[in-house]
């Protein structure tokens, strides 16, 4: 109804202004003139002032010769309007707010965004955004690539020595990096595979980055609990199949077979990785950097042929297409039956909470769980996993920023202003501005304050998520490979031994190609 | 005039006519029904990013009687969040909002929230919706932070 409501709506706009008839100008939908970024800046932070501006005088870099700093959030891009209507209820501010703030500080440097970018596309897509870019000499400053995804390609300024100087801007601060926490600093988005620093963390996913939102009528009815473990899961959507109920429907993030499902990266990745930790964490310091996954592979420890634990990782994967998954869930629309109550568990990410406690449309109640880890009553190679008594445990990032080379080399001015402007986003009331807008993540510096909407999600035991994870084929290229190969295997296409054969093949080529352009140091493997 | 071209204009002018008439339809029926402010608690409210503020609205009908089941969509002109940007009107036509202020700091000046409150349900045929805005007073927090909010504990140090 309301589709078809905004249909005539639309119908009778054109109508008017075919027959000049109408008075759209002052229309109740209101103002909806296109306005340029630039010009809506200043309307964005009308009413605030800059941080510290007053206390601090104005101040320049490089001898006030004028800087532009082109620059890249992705999802965390300020909105061109700037004040929420009903029809664009979507409004985003902080981020201008922060830039103009700066900008009151140092007049020379002007923040524009890059807002041609692909938000929403996935890691290929993005990196022929970004290759087109530094071909034009349009490469932002400051960008968001999902913090080391395209290392190989040598784009990431190493930020190492910079986080070794003082955050100005935080009083009494003596090293930049002393604002995070220290675990971040070896996170695998943040850190390369050298173990040199090259993104720095704005924000943290609040927990896991998905949950399961879970139809607590259906539940009721079936006198189902909720799944703690990922046989849990998958046993409760067994009982709402046969109840009629779609089990679980995917995210729509994901909408094709791939290797790097959710539940690879966060129910059956990290605990059949963590029960080989003793032989891949050689170093001994709790964690698998990336470097060690690379020697591990070239060991042989992930090699499907003839280790029966890697045959289980993927058996568990195919598990999630074959056996949680309803036929057609590729084409079906997951929306419709989870607002008529017709999905007993629905996977999806934390950032749609709010969107979720607004949604009248839906006729069941609802909750949300986190992501259940794999567990022995699957298989006796999944590491136990520890729970939290409430709140989640050291929680990946999930916007940080590079600075990126092709930017930055050569340009002295712009390299200043980048990281002076990197250093303003982190201070504590900067982050906290940007999470308390976002409303779904967690600040990542310490003493940021936490989103209110997040109370009752934070409020559960979460599962400790292993410092590992399954390695993927380390490059594009051999991702893509992985993916192709893996699709044909879930659909029955390849037989098991061909496919565990060709994702040792991968995996040796990819982690090869890795170790050459990262010129990783290999010395002892 | 060609009696074709006579023809599409007065199918046209037809069209046009039928249309205002659903939007004066809906226009005149978004008129009959009224959003008054039971309560905004605390008022004036803290601007520190945490402390909810619950919005009380009752919505009637043209003879002052309660509106049920009509959804009202919340969006704040000026900064901070509802907990939930939709609620449906109870028997007796009231609706509760939760709603966290913006944090007043350093880089955002305290400021009052302008609270926009439409009522989906009323129109027929187009989104001609019956609107209603209040004005929230805020005031600044005493203190920066408040334990609660802060969850430093997550990062296990």
């Amino acid at each position: 109804m309301k589709r078809f409501k905004r249909s005539i709506a639309l119908f009778l706009a054109a109508v008017m202004l075919m027959g000049a008839v109408g008075c759209s100008q002052k229309a109740q939908n209101g103002d909806k003139e296109t306005k340029s970024p630039e010009t809506t800046a200043a309307a964005a932070t009308e009413g605030t002032k800059a941080a510290g501006s007053e206390a601090e005088s104005t101040k320049a870099v490089s001898d006030g010769a004028q800087v532009e700093l082109l620059v890249d959030m992705h999802g965390w891009m300020p909105t061109i309007n700037t004040e929420a209507t009903e029809e664009n209820p979507n409004v985003f501010l902080s981020p201008q707010v922060i830039a103009d703030a700066f900008q009151e500080m140092y007049p020379n440097i002007t923040v524009k965004w890059a807002r041609t970018k692909p938000v929403g596309a996935l890691q290929a897509e993005t990196a022929e955004w970004f290759t087109t870019q530094i071909n034009a000499g349009n490469c932002p400053a400051i960008a968001f690539s999902w913090g080391t995804q395209y290392q190989d390609r040598d784009w990431y300024l190493p930020l190492d020595e910079y986080l070794d100087t003082p955050n100005e801007f935080v009083e009494g601060n003596e090293k930049w990096r002393d604002l995070f926490p220290e675990y971040l600093w070896t996170n695998s988005s943040v850190a390369d595979a050298n173990q040199k620093v090259v993104a720095i963390p704005i924000a943290l996913y609040a927990g896991p980055a998905t949950g399961y939102f879970y139809n607590q009528d259906a539940f009721d009815e079936l006198g189902l609990q909720v799944p703690k473990t990922w046989e849990e899961l998958i046993t409760a959507a067994g009982k709402l199949k046969e109840a009629g109920y779609t089990g679980v429907s995917p995210t729509n993030i994901l909408p094709n077979i791939t290797f790097g499902s959710w539940v690879e990266q966060f129910s059956v990745g990290p605990y059949i990785a963590a029960g080989i930790m003793d032989e891949t964490d050689y170093d001994k310091d709790g964690k698998v950097s990336t470097a060690e996954q690379l020697r591990a592979v070239k060991a042989g420890l992930y090699n499907p042929v003839d280790k029966e634990y890697a045959k289980e990782f993927f058996r568990q994967l195919k598990r999630y297409y074959t056996e949680v998954l309803e036929t057609g869930w590729e084409s079906t629309d997951y929306v419709s039956l989870w607002n008529e109550g017709k999905v007993g568990m629905r996977e999806d990410g934390t950032w749609i909470l709010q969107s979720e406690n607004s949604n009248k449309e839906r006729k069941c109640a609802y909750g949300v769980f986190a992501v259940p880890p794999i567990q022995k009553d699957t298989t006796e190679y999944a590491a136990d996993a520890a729970y939290t008594e409430a709140g989640p445990y050291q929680p990946d990032p999930d916007l940080q920023l590079n600075i990126m080379k092709p930017a930055v080399e050569g340009k002295p001015e712009v390299l200043d202003a980048a990281v002076k402007f990197l250093k303003f986003l982190t201070t504590p009331e900067n982050i906290s501005a940007l999470v308390l807008e976002q409303g779904s993540d967690i600040g990542a510096v310490k003493g940021a304050d936490v989103p209110p909407i997040l109370t009752d999600w934070i409020s559960q035991p979460f599962a400790v998520t292993p410092k590992t994870n399954w390695p993927g084929a380390f490059t594009d290229e051999q991702g893509l490979a992985l993916d192709s190969n893996f699709e044909l295997w879930v659909k029955d296409s390849m037989e098991d031994d061909e496919f565990f054969e060709k994702v040792n093949e991968i995996q040796q080529k990819g982690a090869d190609d890795y170790i050459k352009s990262m010129n990783v140091d290999t010395t002892g493997w | 005039m060609k009696s074709g071209v006579k023809r599409k204009l007065i199918i046209f002018l037809a069209v046009c006519l039928g249309l205002c008439l659903i939007a004066g339809f809906d226009y005149a029926r978004s008129r009959m029904f009224h959003i008054s402010l039971v309560s905004m608690d605390p008022n004036p409210a803290v601007a520190d990013g945490q402390t909810p503020v619950t919005v009380t609205l009752l919505l009637t009908d043209h003879a002052g009687q309660p509106v049920e089941g009509h959804t009202l969509f919340a969006i704040s002109k000026n900064g901070g969040m509802f907990h939930s940007q939709r609620e449906v009107t109870d028997g007796k036509g009231a609706v509760s909002f939760i709603y966290y202020p913006y944090k007043a700091s350093g880089i955002t000046e305290l400021r009052d929230v302008c609270l926009s409150f439409s009522d989906e349900s009323n129109s027929v045929f187009i989104e001609i919706n019956t609107k209603a805005e209040f004005l929230l007073e805020l005031k600044k927090p005493e203190t920066t932070k408040t334990d609660s909010s802060i969850l430093d504990g997550i990062f296990g140090e």
